[in-house]
């Protein structure tokens, strides 16, 4: 494109609240023509939320966005962030399936009525964006459902690329790349940044951060940080998103059963997730165990394999009784031994949004309230009552719509449920998302109390200071393998940062 | 942010096997089922009816069939834009359109500079406020449109009020030939060729791909909502296309078609391919769809078999239809959790 000004993109002070909760407190951003921008945070920093302020998803509360000479307070929706110039790749591998490639590659791309620009004169460019992404003819009229996900995201990517963008925002955009595919990507990225575009380039990957970044940027907190001056090293990057013990300090002294032996109850055995290693892992009574790794490195799936909501690729997943063991291939046959699981999303998978609390406490327990073959609403409630008082869920009358409640009291008349059930393991990904502190410490006040009755407990969190304050011991996937096992003392906020960050033990 | 394939999904057998065969059989593969059975359903047609090759049978067959080969047509629209997308009014839509072009436009005298623009407008009226109840107001489709069914059937019964009318007599070619064409085949082409100028444009790939993948298209900067609400628009113009036919055919006015014909309008949009999830299937299947369904109805009749029958044999079709075509074009999508 000749003759185009390339005019650098400035945010200032831009925040965006959900609910309760602060996604992005304070973010400032100044990406310059010409130049590299990596960005870096832990899970649930705020990265993804800046992205969908930048890319207008989104609108922010507060603040405001510089770019292509004129100032805004946020985008009205995509397609005028695409007019201003800004290309986005977001993190999710966003395709329509049936369409074909270069559909695909198009999309967005025209007005309603009008192209703007022959399809003739665009296959060419489509076709040469692709070769230097793909390193090879990608065929433009197959579906993209016919496609391997390192190709569908390389669609995801020549879509942004296609507009010619003077702001280019990659999220995460090498998570299914595989190596060749990720060096001619940052080929590409040099040579775009050559050309004069502004490039924010975000990743959880500090190797690609430290080759590819010209400038790099952490955000912590929904707040964004330029790691000290001379500190452009993984030690200062890490410290930086870590905020340097201060918060270690501040998580509260807990005992530690670090030695006491418990009976097996639930033992993974040899189990792979795609490339993976085997994973072996024995969960035993009385212990809490996190599974700890960053977005999309397996440690979900492998507690929905231990769950029985997945099939692992290779081995097996065991529940030991005192008389034999079982094997534990659906949910069904988990919960049948005692093994129950709190899936992430409480809106979509866990509460039914439609029923009082009562209904949504004791759907999985009814047969324990019957009286001559029908259900007996007394015993239920009394059951809720008890429930109630040693969870301390507050604001919930038998006949409140469960939507009325806080997300952490839902999430305690989730646990309830589960617990009603008396299960001897209990898997939970992510139990406290989105809860408020002190929500938080009578959940993890309960699951310690649930271990010392002999409950064996796993969770996934996003959370180091909850692994760090909970768990016994602390298992650190990478690429779906585990990297670490961090056993009692050893369970500390930046050993377990250090492995997910890909330290291979 | 959620749904999001983390490994590439299970292909089913077709789509193996097809790796090999170029993308045109998986473009139209959807509509497979449905021109396999229209050529069955055409074969005992012609074995049951005597001289089904002469115009006698031909003309009067085609325009019959014409009204709900239309409705069919408007009824897939919508479901391909997906998210619930359905529109269950196109059938009173036709038939309050019949009543008003024969009872309120005082019959005989109206010519096609008055005929035309009413009921196309009527389609089109009808069309952009449903479109814009379900799209930006965000209503469910089925209730906004089954609103709009009762309001239209009863509509056209008030402003019937057992009056009679006669059919514009250029309209009632459309019943019998123009010039040496049947009749029926020209309202089916002038849908057909709207379609095609359509195709051509493109909405006609966003109106897919917004059914296909809503956030995809969202986040590339489609219109989402304007492209919904333009697809209800389109079925009642179509719909509205589908009371000119009827008109033609019956030559008078009857408020009672109309509804009937809704159902199994949508009965043959899922028999020709259209996916009731959105973004797979297209005018090509309903096309054969609508035909198949009528042809059912003609075969039924020639063999003498009760009307309650034909109805039962709509229900059995519908479902093994849907069955066999989530069979061909790959299967149920396997449901996970998280």
């Amino acid at each position: 494109m000749a003759g185009t000004t390339h005019i650098p993109l400035t945010a200032r002070g831009l925040h965006k609240s959900y609910g309760a909760t602060r996604a992005v407190v304070a973010a400032d951003l100044e990406l310059r023509p010409g130049s590299i921008v990596g960005m870096v945070g832990e899970n649930g920093s705020g990265k993804s939320t800046l992205v969908k302020l930048l890319s207008g998803v989104t609108r922010p509360d507060g603040g405001e966005i510089a770019v292509g000479g004129s100032t805004v307070a946020g985008f009205r929706d995509p397609a005028a962030a695409a007019a201003a110039g800004i290309g986005t790749v977001f993190q999710e591998i966003l395709v329509a399936p049936a369409r074909s490639v270069y559909e695909n590659v198009v999309l967005g791309a025209d007005g309603l009525v009008r192209r703007r620009e022959s399809d003739d004169a665009r296959r060419g460019r489509v076709a040469a964006t692709l070769r230097s992404l793909a390193g090879r003819e990608l065929d433009l009229d197959a579906p993209v459902e016919t496609l391997g996900i390192a190709e569908r995201q390389l669609v995801t990517i020549a879509r942004a690329l296609i507009r010619e963008p003077r702001v280019l925002v990659l999220d995460e955009s090498t998570s299914s790349l595989d190596v060749a595919d990720r060096d001619r990507l940052f080929a590409c990225c040099r040579r775009l940044r050559d050309e004069g575009l502004a490039l924010l380039f975000i990743t959880h990957r500090l190797e690609e951060l430290l080759s590819l970044a010209d400038r790099i940027v952490v955000i912590r907190d929904g707040e964004t940080v330029e790691p000290p001056a001379g500190g452009v090293t993984r030690e200062g990057i890490l410290r930086a998103m870590t905020r340097a013990g201060a918060a270690a300090a501040a998580a509260a002294p807990r005992e530690r059963h670090e030695a006491r032996p418990g009976r097996p109850l639930l033992c993974a055995d040899g189990v792979t997730l795609g490339s993976g290693r085997p994973i072996d892992l024995t969960l035993e009574s009385g212990r809490i165990v996190g599974l700890a790794g960053l977005e999309g490195h397996g440690q979900e799936r492998f507690l929905q394999v231990l769950a029985g909501a997945d099939r692992p690729d290779g081995g097996r997943v065991v529940r030991i009784g005192d008389e034999r063991e079982t094997p534990i291939e659906s949910l069904r046959a988990a919960a049948k031994h005692g093994v129950v699981y709190l899936p992430r999303d409480r809106g979509r998978a866990g509460i039914l949004p439609a029923l009082p609390v009562l209904d949504n406490f004791a759907l999985p327990t009814l047969a324990r309230s019957r009286r001559l073959g029908l259900l007996s609403v007394r015993s239920m409630a009394r059951r809720l009552d008890a429930a109630r008082d040693a969870l301390h869920i507050r604001n919930a009358g038998a006949r409140t719509p469960i939507t009325n409640l806080s997300g952490g009291n839902q999430q305690k008349v989730l646990i309830a449920r589960w617990l009603a059930a008396e299960p001897a393991v209990l898997l939970l990904d992510d139990p406290t998302r989105g809860v408020d502190l002190p929500t938080k410490a009578d959940l993890h006040a309960l699951l310690r109390r649930q271990a010392r009755e002999g409950v064996a407990v796993a969770l996934v969190s996003t959370e180091l200071e909850e692994l760090e304050s909970v768990c016994d011991s602390v298992l650190v996937f990478h690429d779906h393998g585990i990297a670490a096992r961090l056993d009692g003392a050893e369970v500390t906020r930046d050993a377990i940062l250090e492995a997910m960050f890909g330290r291979r033990a | 942010m959620s749904a999001v394939a983390k490994r590439p999904a299970r292909l089913a057998l077709a789509t193996r096997i097809e790796a090999r065969v170029p993308w045109a059989w998986h473009r139209y593969r959807y509509a497979a089922l449905a021109y396999g059975l229209l050529v069955v359903l055409l074969a005992v047609n012609v074995a049951l009816s005597e001289r089904f090759f002469t115009e006698a049978v031909l003309v009067p067959l085609i325009a019959g069939a014409a009204p709900l080969v239309i409705l069919t047509i408007a009824s897939t629209v919508p479901m391909i834009a997906g998210n619930g997308g359905i529109d269950i009014s196109v059938g009173p839509l036709a038939g309050l359109v019949n009543v008003v072009l024969v009872v309120g436009l005082a019959g005989e005298s109206s010519s096609p500079a008055v005929v035309l623009p009413v009921a196309l407008g009527m389609g089109l009226v009808s069309g952009a406020v449903i479109g814009f109840l379900v799209a930006y107001v965000r209503l469910a489709p089925i209730v906004v449109t089954l609103g709009a069914y009762l309001i239209y059937a009863a509509l056209a019964q008030v402003i019937f009020a057992d009056r009679g009318g006669t059919a514009p007599e250029w309209l009632t070619h459309l019943g019998d030939k123009v010039g040496p064409v049947p009749g029926g085949f020209v309202s089916i082409a002038i849908v057909l060729a709207a379609w095609l100028v359509l195709s051509r444009t493109p909405f006609y790939r966003y109106l897919f791909a917004v059914g296909d993948g809503e956030v995809a298209a969202y986040t590339a900067g489609v219109p989402v909502a304007l492209v919904r609400a333009a697809a209800y628009a389109i079925a009642g113009v179509f719909a509205a296309v589908a009371g000119l036919a009827l008109t033609g055919l019956i030559a008078a006015a009857d408020p009672k078609i109309g509804p009937t014909l809704t159902l199994t309008a949508i009965a043959g949009a899922a028999l020709g391919g259209t996916s009731l999830a959105g973004g797979r299937g297209g005018v090509l299947g309903a096309l054969a769809g609508g035909a198949c369904v009528y042809l059912i109805q003609n075969a039924l009749s020639l063999m003498g078999i009760d009307s309650y029958w034909v109805t039962f044999s709509f229900g059995a079709i519908l479902v093994l239809g849907i069955a066999l075509n989530g069979l061909v074009t790959g299967g149920v999508k396997r449901r996970g959790i998280a």
